[in-house]
């Protein structure tokens, strides 16, 4: 995970990104590569422009953290306990099937 | 996984061992097989179906595969777990797509999902600050129980790819190699399903009314109702 994100401004409604008229500079555009850019698939260009546009722009850092946040979440997400005698009900089935 | 017997799961050469013991139709070996991956494939299959019936289910076609099938494992390429995960996952979609899931519950276009924003690409509404922050929302009980409930409400598309991604924590090309899609499908399916998942937690964490990045509700009672019930929004199928 990238640490710098952690020091962009997070409070503010207003997107700052002074080159946002460009394609590579939109929200809307940045949104959509947050997967892209957690995956690390982005190509260093394209990574170092979403980069500069969270730090430029406070409500997309905050989308942002709110998508690390279910990452984060997933691996607590339970599992229901292997019923105890499921192996050998397999085995047994497997008996049958295989003999 | 474990030692059975002779045999051990833990170690590359332990699985090869294994394998070549498999395609003697050693018995003992297939034992040992099922004894060290039925609590895994169980598990993996119960993520993916949320029935314990099921689950168990996909265990015995897994395994009657590996019977039958142990000698193409090689010709594909992959390792036991490897290969053991991939006919566990398709045996448990299959699954999935043949219960009663109706189609028309599957209401949400792909674009739903996405954030409103203006012509010009800025954020049509604020994306506001959730009431707690995320350190404490991590390990909350009802955010665990609500992001639990929102996974079994994905389409079998993105909640495979989810549960292998972020809670199996298969690299993007496993899950991929598992799914037989393209690494690039499966980022579109997770970032599908963490927007959804998002959206969700945000209903969880602030009620969802200061949320103004809405994603489109579909009820189950009837056309126009207005009333919105967490639990029976769906998304669209994918398009990888």
């Amino acid at each position: 995970m990238n640490t710098r994100i952690e020091t962009f401004r997070r409070d503010g409604d207003h997107c700052d990104d002074p080159d946002h008229d460009h394609s590579g500079g939109r929200c809307s555009l940045v949104v959509q590569m947050i997967t892209e850019y957690l995956e690390g698939a982005l190509p260093d260009d394209k990574r170092e422009r979403f980069e500069r546009h969270l730090a430029a722009c406070p409500p997309c850092v905050r989308f942002f953290d709110q998508l690390r946040a279910v990452s984060a979440i997933a691996p607590l997400l339970r599992c229901a306990d292997v019923p105890p005698a499921v192996e050998e009900r397999v085995l047994r089935f497997l008996q049958d099937k295989t003999a | 996984m474990s030692t059975h017997g002779r045999f051990s799961t833990d170690t590359p050469e332990g699985q090869a061992t294994l394998v070549a013991a498999l395609k003697m139709r050693d018995r003992e070996a297939f034992v040992a097989l099922v004894r060290a991956y039925t609590g895994w494939v169980w598990q993996l299959a119960f993520r993916i179906l949320k029935d314990e019936q099921h689950a168990e289910e996909v265990v015995q076609t897994v395994f009657l595969a590996a019977w039958e099938k142990i000698d193409d494992l090689n010709a594909q390429g992959v390792g036991l777990t490897s290969w053991i995960r991939r006919v566990a996952v398709n045996a448990a979609l299959m699954r999935l797509r043949s219960a009663s899931r109706r189609r028309e519950d599957l209401v949400e276009s792909p674009g739903d999902l996405l954030p409103a924003f203006t012509d010009d690409g800025h954020w049509a509404e604020s994306v506001p600050e959730w009431s707690r922050p995320a350190e404490e929302l991590i390990g909350a009980r009802e955010v665990i129980e609500a992001v639990e409930a929102a996974v079994e409400e994905l389409p079998e598309g993105e909640r495979a790819v989810f549960i292998l991604r972020e809670v199996e924590h298969l690299s993007t090309k496993e899950v991929a190699d598992s799914l037989g899609l393209q690494e690039g499908a499966v980022r579109t399916r997770l970032h599908r399903a963490r927007l959804f998942l998002r959206k969700r937690l945000a209903d969880v964490v602030d009620g969802g009314a200061r949320d103004g990045n809405d994603v489109r509700a579909s009820v189950d009672e009837g056309e126009g109702s207005a009333t919105r019930r967490p639990g029976r929004v769906t998304v669209g199928e994918v398009q990888p």
